[in-house]
């Protein structure tokens, strides 16, 4: 683990992406925290109309200026960002879990099971994740919680078929025999044995796939199916906008780029530490 | 296994992925909306209630839903989708006729742009490997895929419909212009085939835009696997041969390496295919195009179930032969993927 630190050390892209995804980290954190405790963070209350002159572009006071209700383009893009990060970190860690442990039983007890684990998960990888996500969310109701349970339910197949080639793959090694033989049991050979040695290796396809949910959320966000007006999101930012791109470009513009930006960090680090794995 | 077998096993898989859409879908979409007699027929439901007992008992609403499900079953297997209150009660059977040849087109454009760019960018991605040509490229096409679908759409919806006014935005066709017949019910394939070329060029015209946004946000995945597959079929032994032998470079790389480089794109292009179709969803909501993809929004928007049912079965029903045609052909490519 620390070789590979130290190779994603001197890797420029790796670099940067990790400094995109921890500011991406802390702010959530922070917000999620203030907004908990009932304490603005934020140059301006995300609601707080009037906050200056309307549709006013960016300037000192307002860095991405104003929509036309005045309010602060800034504070509600910084309000926002829980939203994508805990839907994007959450369904995938979400995913992580049950993929881990549905593809190490799957290799570790083989037969049976094992077919109709994959089966399961097949069936379930062939839906069409986007419209089968959109009629979930539909049916439960708006809101990022809802949103996040919707795509939770959809989105683990491709953990569980990786998590099971590569338990596969150590399951035939020596150690593995032989903890067998000693008498080990298999969760204890899954939990001791498999999962450790699987889980580098998952833990980069995953943050590769964080972006993905991001941009995914984002686009259910624009449908107009996660958050209710007025609370901010940044994919409802851009459709509430866009008919302002020529006038005020800034506010259909600033949340565009800032989901692109959060994808593009969370695919810089995940290539950054695959490419230290290789090397490593 | 051989391949007749192979492909029954595969159309025995997709049954099973269609019936199991369906199901979860008809379950799900029971729960989408409270009142769906007041979200179908507005405020007449309240103004004629015996209207809507009559909607009521006609689309068997007030049955428990396993009856509603059999009922559903039995319509399908009559080739009968239900009628969908989003658009004025019309067949979904006509609306999916009107909506999926409009989507099936800009996903066709959309793989063929998506396919060229990926493969250029990636064989000149490889063939200039870790210079300023390779860096850029990868942050062309990393923006690409990062990016999502309907900021895309929306950024060449401003460039080149409202700023530059080189195309046009909003429906698939110039609506003053004659209707092709029907002959495989794909507008753009009719027109072409009936010699309309007014319509054809009108509908190409409508299509370029939202296609393009498609491909821009698909094609990274094909450049990126293509360069690497490229990199690791140049060190190979029988590429050295071919240098060895005194051709230049150019003849290696073209007729040798990216040949045998080319596999995993075709592996790829099922995944490909599949983010095109749902990627319609929000490009054509952007563009307002008439497709499958806005249908499904107004849908869900309208508590239209068996709107929504429908639309999802034939998005899962695309996919799975997408799947399937690309997996075959994956096949064919490759003689020694063992089929299974």
């Amino acid at each position: 683990m620390r070789s590979i630190l130290a190779i994603m050390g001197s890797n420029r892209e790796a670099k940067i992406g990790a400094v995109i995804v921890a500011v991406f980290l802390l702010t959530a954190i922070v917000v999620g925290v203030a907004t908990a405790l009932g304490i603005t963070v934020t140059p301006y209350g995300p609601v707080q109309t009037d906050t200056g002159p309307k549709l006013a572009p960016p300037s000192l006071s307002h860095l991405f200026g104003t929509d036309l209700l005045g309010r602060d383009v800034f504070s509600r893009i910084i309000v926002a960002t829980p939203n994508d990060v805990s839907v994007g970190v959450g369904v995938v860690a979400f995913a992580l879990v049950v993929g881990l442990i549905i593809g190490s039983i799957a290799a570790v007890k083989g037969g049976l099971l094992d077919e109709l684990l994959m089966r399961f998960t097949d069936v379930v990888f062939a839906l069409p994740a986007l419209v089968i996500a959109m009629v979930i969310a539909v049916a439960l109701g708006p809101g990022v919680t809802n949103m996040m349970i919707a795509l939770m339910i959809i989105w683990w197949p491709p953990h569980a078929r990786l998590a099971r080639g590569e338990a596969l793959k150590v399951s035939h090694q020596n150690y593995i025999r032989s903890a067998r033989l000693a008498g080990l049991g298999t969760w204890k050979i899954i939990f001791r044995h498999v999962i450790p040695n699987i889980f580098v290796i998952m833990l980069v396809y995953a943050t590769l796939d964080v972006g993905t949910v991001i941009l995914v959320y984002a686009g259910l966000s624009y449908l107009g199916l996660s958050v209710k007006p007025p609370a901010p999101d940044w994919g409802e930012m851009v459709s509430a906008f866009q008919d302002y791109l020529i006038t005020a470009p800034w506010l259909p513009i600033v949340p565009g780029l800032i989901i692109s930006i959060g994808v593009i960090g969370f695919s810089l680090l995940g290539d950054g530490i695959r490419d230290a794995l290789e090397a490593g | 296994m051989n391949l007749p077998q192979y492909v029954l096993r595969r159309l025995f898989f997709a049954v099973i992925v269609v019936l199991s859409v369906i199901t979860i879908t008809f379950v799900l979409s029971h729960y989408v909306g409270s009142d769906v007699i007041v979200a179908w027929l507005g405020k007449s439901a309240a103004l004629h209630p015996q209207l809507a007992q009559l909607y009521a008992a006609k689309y068997h609403l007030n049955e428990p839903i396993w009856v509603q499900y059999y009922y559903y079953i039995v319509g399908l297997l009559q080739g009968n989708f239900g009628y969908s209150p989003s658009r004025g009660f019309l067949p979904v059977l006509a609306v999916i006729g009107q909506t999926l040849p409009l989507t099936l087109q800009l996903v066709f454009f959309a793989f063929v742009i998506s396919l060229g760019l990926g493969v250029l960018l990636g064989a000149l991605s490889a063939r200039y490997g870790h210079t300023y040509v390779d860096g850029g490229i990868r942050a062309f096409y990393l923006a690409g895929y990062s990016s999502p679908p309907f900021f895309v759409a929306l950024v060449l919806l401003i460039v080149f419909a409202s700023i530059l006014q080189l195309l046009p935005s909003g429906t698939a066709v110039d609506s003053s212009l004659a209707q092709p017949s029907l002959i495989s019910g794909i507008p753009i394939l009719d027109s072409l085939l009936e010699g309309k070329w007014a319509y054809f060029a009108s509908a190409v015209e409508h299509a370029i835009l939202p296609s393009l946004a498609l491909a821009l946000v698909t094609f990274g995945v094909i450049t990126r696997i293509l360069r690497s597959s490229l990199m690791e079929v140049l060190q190979m032994n029988y590429i050295r041969t071919a240098r060895a032998k005194g051709l230049d470079e150019n003849a290696v790389f073209y007729r040798h390496a990216l040949r045998n480089a080319f596999i995993p794109v075709v592996t790829l292009s099922s995944i490909i295919l599949t983010w095109l179709i749902t990627g319609t969803i929000f490009v054509e909501n952007v563009f307002a195009y008439p497709g499958l993809g806005q249908y499904v929004v107004t849908a869900l928007l309208g508590q239209d179930y068996p709107g929504i049912l429908a639309a999802t079965i034939v998005f899962a029903v695309t996919i799975a032969v997408g799947n399937l045609v690309a997996d075959l052909l994956y096949a064919v490519v490759d003689p020694q993927i063992r089929l299974g």
